[in-house]
């Protein structure tokens, strides 16, 4: 634009839209127009993502157990009461029964146990909140990832957290399809020896996790499936 | 090209002619019209509309937190129950009076699914079933089964049920007033019931017992009565029969123990290289059955005149002095022969020289065996039996073995039914006790029996449901299934196996026979575990019960018989009074023939919706029965399919409608019997109400299955059936326009003769072509190798799973088709969607005809999914919801699946099927209790399909990979079995690991009459087939 193309306007020429205005189009689909679409499009894509709505879900539980009490400070091993987890597909929460294993003997007449005193007189079972939940078209398998050519196996804490240190349990990581494939792409990230699956910080020996992994991917042929029958069907 | 040298294979009468609607239907992929009206009225357009708005709707309130799950652990665990694991029982169970042993695989406490017992006689040990007993499964959890007892039709409390069945037979039992009583119940081969009916007939003196069966041996215990002097039950080695003639008898089918008989059959079929014997079969019927599909040679004859082939066949066999028949036999043979067709009598001297011929080509002994079915008169049963016994059978190919159901005493079943009428009407009889069976549904019509039922003043009814006889009671009470009662059951051969119960009564409490049988005694024990565990403490001795006890529990098998073991061999009697109160039978008229259903045997599984939609094995219909005619009669009587016709016999008339089956007699009517019963069991896209026809009525009790000079004519209009192979399909004979040529142009079921099998054992193989003439050359188009446009996979690595189907061993019977949706969670539809070729079953049952129209022989193909290497399913999928795993299945993963129904549009075997709706949704919620929780429930607008059972496959890796030793791996990964193969009686289907040479499936596929199916269109399907190889006999052939 030079200055001879602005020739002084007369007083009562009608109003013209100054020519600068022909640019707010280019402008709102050139810069704003990306602008939202790709932060709409980053929105989704994290909001809507397991990572951001399902990770740290921590319901409220029937009894104000703590595993950072149990598992943490008293040291439990997780299989105590989550029997079943290395040959069976659940890993099971405790019957009522387990509880009173110790509970019988232990804070008899503690009110936070009062529930699970009246389950165990009444037969009636506690209603826990599920917290760890995969779709009903994905049918996960502990025991395929407790026991790995009786080598080697995937701890506890690569799923669920440091369970050590919650008092109550929350959701750690996003237990998501995408989620579970880095995992299986890439075994050797979380493979330990099984004599560590319930191990909480595991450091492994030496500090390097990824040549252990792959020695042990290597040796027990470690294959995770990443096909649509591995784990729908 | 020419194509005359190979068969020609049809499925219809309506295909075989090219007429007008089927060329019309095949053109099409869908059997409606597209924008067809839905089953509730909408449109597409409609249905359209509301999505749209509801979908606007949905993402308003679709931002919420997931629902809150929870999990709830016992309270106290049970030690046994592993969550996530199946555990197995063994149990056992019977119906018709023949029992067959089971393992039942139960999830937390719910049985899911009925496997046979590989340590069970019954099943051949084999872990076979029958399709009935698979969805028995099912029954367990019918929500039409009754719930409360109902007094005077009022529902009353268990506790004032017992107060007034006590009271009531105290009264009797204190005025001795037994001879009141009486009682009739189904064949059940039971040790207890046995026992218990002994002490009731001691406890009541003076009451009577009858047994009633609709479907009933009568003739044949009459027969072996006269003719070996006891009322026996024959239990055949098929096993060892070289030559087995059939005379109007499914053995393979539907009558006797067939699962035993048909595990046995089928390794005398198993050719695998030249030079193998094959046993040969014959059969002679009017019927066309699943057992004379099989056979070598089927002569079709009409009802009338099997007994004068049975007469020929004797004199012919007199002819040779090796066979023995007595004088009072010969006596009548010629005039009771006379009236046999001259194909008759060449069968007949075929037949009779091939039964007589002791030694095969090899030097090894052949023994024959001549079986008749149940349709035949006594005299024909005698007759067989003595001609067993001349020809050697008895003892090696026929053992006979008591009857359990029955006293020496108790009457045949319909004379019994006759008696009991008679005492009824007389007034004898004030509390009749019914123990199952329905007998107001199931007698025959000509006994009027509903009438004289209310003669009994008190009626006291054990039903599974509100049925017939239910509704007519004083007293009904619900009757405990067999999953959920204690009870012992015995095979033919004798062995006892305990029923033992896998869950308890779903609704709170129902008796067994047994329980009720107690409570009526006034017993002190009442409950069926302490009545069968003491009755067996009692027979076994206190020493050692306990442990014996529990193995008998845990195998499954009793060890000591309930019989003796054969041989006990029977000498022939004269059966001369038999001869002299027989007629000679006289044809006239139409014939009209009564059978029991394949599906609904004689009604009793009227209620499972599994069993209504299994088709026909031979007419393919589903959820109805039809009457039955011959193309040529059809035609000489201008009645079609499904044309409205009415049916006349015994003074009864019965609107039904019509079905042209080739293979049937001329002059025949066959009906199936078992329709015409109510179907509650809920299905959302099926309308309530009765299914069928009702055959009962046209029965008389003198000829229960046979009526001579029946009459059919056309009425008006026409009524819809549900035929399964009508649509879908594929052309079996790849007729192919004139210029189009293809490398292998050959049926899709190849067979031939053990002979030129003999000759060319890889006559199913590309390229050879069979029946004599060899193509022309050119004929033979050197197509290029084909080649896919997709990278090729390696799949030389790892497990490669892989199925065969032997063509040789199939008999057609559905068992697997039964066993798949048990396994697969797969929905019964209802007959208005199989109508619009929407049913859901993962196999089909495909069956051709070939060869003449009114004398087929017929091929059984089943067909699922080929998981094909190259599936052009999966490169047609937008959203990959179909793709290939490396260990060559073909995944569906439904979860991805977004229904726009490409794959099956490009499915060269049409085998997807497509949940038009939510099937699942809307079923009772008892029928949840069945489901695999390994499976996924699909919901609407999912692609389904055959997955090799993947699920079992995994499971078996796993547990492969836990065990952590080679040898135990691989035995693991050995023994995972596909559902239909675990329950094929005759071994058809063999499913494992292609690339371990030592697996059953690589051997197979080894075999030179192992053929893919549509292998020319590159598709490397990875399910193959078993060429038929048939044994015809050389004198009957051309």
């Amino acid at each position: 634009m030079s200055n001879e193309d602005r020739s002084p306007e007369p007083p009562d020429a009608p109003f013209v839209f100054p020519k600068w205005h022909n640019k707010i189009p280019l402008v709102v689909v050139g810069v704003i127009g990306p602008l939202v679409t790709l932060s709409v499009i980053g929105a989704v894509w994290y909001f809507f993502s397991p990572r951001f709505t399902d990770v740290g879900y921590q319901p409220k539980q029937p009894v104000a157990y703590s595993h950072k009490l149990h598992a943490g400070d008293l040291a439990m091993d997780c299989r105590y009461c989550h029997t079943g987890v290395e040959n069976t597909p659940h890993a099971r929460v405790p019957p009522t029964q387990t509880c009173m294993n110790c509970h019988k003997q232990v804070k008899t007449d503690s009110p936070k146990l009062l529930p699970v005193r009246e389950s165990w007189a009444t037969g009636k079972p506690l209603e826990w909140v599920r917290i760890h939940k995969t779709p009903d078209y994905a049918y996960f398998d502990h025991s395929a990832h407790m026991n790995i050519g009786g080598k080697a196996a995937i701890g506890c804490e690569s799923c669920h957290g440091r369970i050590d240190q919650m008092v109550e349990v929350r959701q750690h990581e996003p237990l998501n399809m995408a989620w579970c494939l880095d995992c299986h792409r890439a075994p050797e990230k979380h493979l330990r020896p099984i004599s560590e699956i319930t191990t909480m910080g595991y450091q492994p020996e030496g500090g390097d996790q990824l040549a252990l992994g792959r020695k042990f991917k290597a040796e027990q042929n470690v294959n995770p499936p990443i096909h649509c029958s591995g784990c729908h069907r | 090209m020419s194509k005359q040298s190979e068969p020609r294979y049809w499925r219809s009468v309506d295909e075989l002619r090219q007429n007008q609607s089927f060329v019309a239907a095949q053109a099409d992929e869908f059997v409606e019209p597209v924008e067809a009206e839905q089953a509730d009225g909408s449109t597409r357009r409609h249905f359209l509309g509301v999505m749209g708005a509801s979908m606007a709707m949905a993402s308003l309130s679709g931002c919420v937190r997931r629902p809150v799950d929870n999990i709830v652990p016992y309270s106290q665990a049970p030690e046994s129950v592993l969550p996530g694991i199946g555990s197995t029982y063994a149990t056992a169970t019977s119906f018709g009076g023949r029992a067959l042993g089971l393992l039942v695989e139960s999830h937390e406490g719910r049985p899911t699914k009925i496997e046979g017992n590989p340590g069970h006689a019954s099943t051949g040990r084999t872990g076979a079933t029958g399709g009935i007993h698979q969805a028995m499964i099912l029954d367990l959890y019918d929500p039409a089964r009754m719930a409360t007892p109902l007094v005077d039709k009022k529902p009353v409390e268990w506790s004032s049920l017992a107060d007034k069945l006590a009271a009531h037979f105290k009264g009797i039992r204190d005025g001795a007033r037994g001879s009141e009583v009486a009682v009739i119940a189904e064949s059940l081969p039971s040790l207890t019931l046995a026992e218990t009916r002994k002490r009731f007939k001691g406890v009541f003196a003076g009451s009577t017992w009858y047994t009633y069966e609709s479907v009933s041996d009568d003739a044949q215990r009459e027969g072996l009565k006269a003719a070996l002097g006891e009322a026996l039950v024959p239990s055949y080695r098929l096993n060892k029969a070289a030559v087995l003639l059939a005379i109007d008898s499914d053995v393979l089918g539907t009558e006797g123990d067939i699962v035993q008989n048909s595990a046995l059959w089928a390794p005398t079929r198993d050719v695998r290289k030249p030079g193998d014997q094959m046993s040969r079969l014959y059969s002679v019927e009017a019927l066309h059955s699943i057992t004379g599909t099989n056979a070598d040679h089927r002569l079709r004859l009409r009802q009338g005149q099997i007994e004068s082939f049975v007469f020929a066949l004797t004199a012919e066999l007199a002819k040779n002095p090796a066979v023995v028949v007595p004088e009072e036999i010969k006596a009548i043979m010629a005039d009771r022969s006379a009236g046999l067709s001259d194909a008759g009598k060449k069968f007949a001297v075929a037949v009779a020289a091939d039964l007589t011929t002791t030694r095969d080509a090899m030097g090894a002994v052949r023994s024959p065996l001549i079986v008749a079915g149940p349709r035949q008169s006594a005299l024909v049963h005698a007759v067989v039996a003595i001609l067993n016994k001349t020809l050697g059978a008895q003892g090696t190919t026929v053992h006979y073995y008591p009857d359990v159901s029955r006293d020496a005493a108790t009457l045949g079943d319909y004379a019994g039914l006759a008696a009991l009428k008679a005492d009824l009407d007389a007034g004898k009889i004030k509390t009749l006790v019914v123990l199952g069976g329905n007998p107001l549904y199931a007698a025959p019509g000509s006994l009027e029996l509903a009438k004289s039922f209310e003669r009994a003043e008190h009626r006291i009814v054990l039903a599974d449901h509100l049925d017939e006889t239910a509704k007519a009671a004083t007293i009904a009470i619900p009757r405990a299934h067999f999953l959920e009662t204690w009870g012992d059951v015995i095979f033919t051969d004798g062995t006892v196996s305990i029923q033992q119960p896998l869950i308890a009564p779903l609704r709170g409490t129902a008796y067994s026979e047994i329980e009720l049988l107690a409570r009526l005694m006034g017993d002190e024990q009442v409950d069926g575990y302490s009545l069968v565990r003491g009755l067996h403490k009692q027979l076994h001795g206190a020493k050692g019960f306990h442990k014996a006890w529990r193995r008998w529990l845990h195998e499954g098998v009793v060890e000591a018989a309930a019989h003796g073991a054969f041989p006990a061999y029977k000498a022939t009697q004269p059966i001369g009074a038999l001869i002299a109160q027989s007629p000679v039978p006289a044809a006239e008229g139409m014939d009209l023939l009564l059978f029991a259903d394949a599906n609904v045997f004689d009604g009793r599984f009227a209620n499972n919706s599994w069993l209504q939609e299994a088709p026909d094995p031979l007419t393919k219909i589903t959820w109805d029965n039809a009457a039955i005619l011959s193309p040529a009669t059809a035609e000489k009587l201008g009645i079609g399919n499904e044309d409205r016709v009415r049916l006349e016999a015994n003074g009864k008339s019965l609107d039904t409608v019509a079905w042209i089956l080739p293979g049937l007699a001329d002059d025949t009517i066959a009906m199936a019997l078992g329709y015409g019963r109510d179907f509650d069991a809920f299905l959302p896209y099926h309308d309530k109400g009765v299914v069928g026809f009702d055959t009962n009525p046209l029965r008389s009790h003198q000829s229960p299955f046979h009526t001579r000079g029946a009459k059919i004519s056309k009425t008006s209009g026409t009524y819809g059936l549900a035929c399964v192979q009508r649509y879908g399909s594929q052309d079996p004979d790849l007729e192919l326009p004139e210029n189009f040529q293809i490398f292998d142009p050959r049926p899709l079921v190849r067979e031939t003769s053990l002979e030129k099998f003999n000759e060319r054992p890889d006559f199913a193989k590309p390229g050879i072509i069979e029946h004599g003439k060899p193509y022309p050359k050119d004929a033979l188009v050197a197509h290029p190798p084909a080649k896919s446009l997709y990278r090729d996979v390696d799949y030389s690595q790892g497990h490669q799973w892989a199925m065969v189907i032997d063509l040789n061993k199939c008999t057609g019977c559905n068992a697997c088709l039964l066993s798949c949706q048990a396994e697969n969670n797969i929905m019964s539809v209802g007959k208005d969607q199989v109508r619009r070729g929407r049913e859901m079953s993962w196999i089909r049952m495909d069956r051709y005809f070939v060869g003449d129209l009114s004398d087929p022989q017929v091929v059984h193909q089943p067909l699922a999914c080929m998981h094909c290497e190259t599936a052009p399913c999966e490169n047609v999928c937008p959203v990959a919801a179909t793709v290939h795993s490396p260990e060559g299945t073909n995944d569906m993963a439904y979860n991805r699946c977004i229904g726009t129904r490409y794959c099956a549009n490009n499915c060269p075997f049409k085998v997807r099927r497509f949940n038009f709706y939510n099937y699942a949704k809307g079923q009772p919620e008892l029928f949840h209790m069945q489901r695999n929780p390994n499976v996924t429930v699909r919901f609407r607008g999912v692609m389904e399909k055959c997955t090799y059972c993947i699920q079992r496959v995994n499971q078996g890796k796993r547990r492969a990979r836990l065990s952590g030793d080679a040898t135990a791996a691989k035995k693991i990964v050995d023994g995972i079995l596909s559902a239909c193969q675990q329950t094929c009686p005759t071994g058809a289907i063999v499913f494992g690991d292609q690339n371990d040479a030592s697996s059953k499936v690589a051997e197979a596929k080894a075999l030179t009459r192992d053929y893919g199916l549509l292998t020319e269109l590159n598709l490397k399907p990875r399910t193959s087939y078993l060429a038929k190889v048939r044994n015809p006999n050389p004198q009957l052939v051309g």
